[in-house]
């Protein structure tokens, strides 16, 4: 279940991440998904007018994750995952 | 985005529908914001690929933004996992546990199979559990997409509205 936050810099332990890290499987680049699987593209992206701010915080302008949501058995594989830093 | 949504929307083929999905509150929200993404992982709901050496450097950098959030350096892969996850909330989400905190209160329909569906499925046979469900998954699918189809339509509707 969702846990309180202890601090807002620690917010998850190692042993939840490594759980869920699949041995057999790689990103791809070109994936077909079947018949009960959708592909989800998220974007988040930062428009020209703050621009400086993202270079304030020496973050990314652009940057993409692609999910596979698996309908049967709720699952989420990240497929992918795209950053740029460059406009 | 929802200003750009409609317009990019004739730009692409129909295949891809364009959502938006920004956070209306707080991202650090614990319910609705990034903080929520421990529930899946607590539950084993997110397969990371980590074989060959590429992946590992990914994964890296997803650990790192998910251990420290609120650190200098960040490339805002959390937030793109988010949208992700928000989309998935408001229009695919059909199992039993059923979230108070999805961002917008869309009636979710019950897809059942229809007559012609389970005939064409015992042509051969008594129908297999496994390809029911596989089939009624994928009329959940049809169903979220056209969910997103009438949702988008309103709301170009209520612009136009605006607009006179």
């Amino acid at each position: 279940m969702l846990r309180p936050m202890v601090s807002n810099q620690n917010m998850l332990s190692d042993d939840l991440i490594y759980q869920c890290l699949k041995d057999n499987e790689t990103y791809y680049d070109d994936y077909i998904p079947k018949m009960h699987e959708v592909v989800i593209l998220g974007v988040d992206f930062a428009i020209i007018d703050n621009k400086f701010e993202a270079e304030k915080k020496n973050s990314a302008y652009f940057t993409m994750a692609v999910w596979v949501y698996n309908l049967l058995t709720n699952t989420r594989q990240q497929k992918n995952v795209f950053f740029d830093r460059g406009l | 985005m929802r200003l750009f949504a409609g317009e990019l929307q004739k730009l692409l083929p129909s295949d891809v529908i364009i959502v938006d999905a920004t956070n209306q509150g707080n991202k650090f929200d614990t319910l609705t914001g990034i903080p929520s993404l421990t529930y899946l992982f607590e539950k084993k709901l997110i397969e990371l690929p980590n074989q060959t050496g590429e992946d590992k450097t990914k994964n890296q950098f997803l650990i790192h933004e998910l251990k420290y959030m609120k650190m200098a350096q960040h490339f805002d892969l959390l937030d793109a996992c988010l949208r992700c996850d928000t989309v998935i909330r408001m229009y695919y989400y059909v199992g039993s546990y059923n979230p108070n905190f999805s961002v917008r209160n869309i009636p979710k329909q019950k897809t059942e199979l229809s007559d012609d569906d389970i005939e064409a499925l015992s042509v051969f046979g008594p129908p297999d559990e496994q390809k029911k469900k596989e089939l009624l998954a994928q009329r959940a699918k049809e169903v979220a997409h056209q969910n997103i189809l009438n949702e988008q339509a309103r709301i170009n509707v209520n612009k136009r509205k605006t607009s006179y």
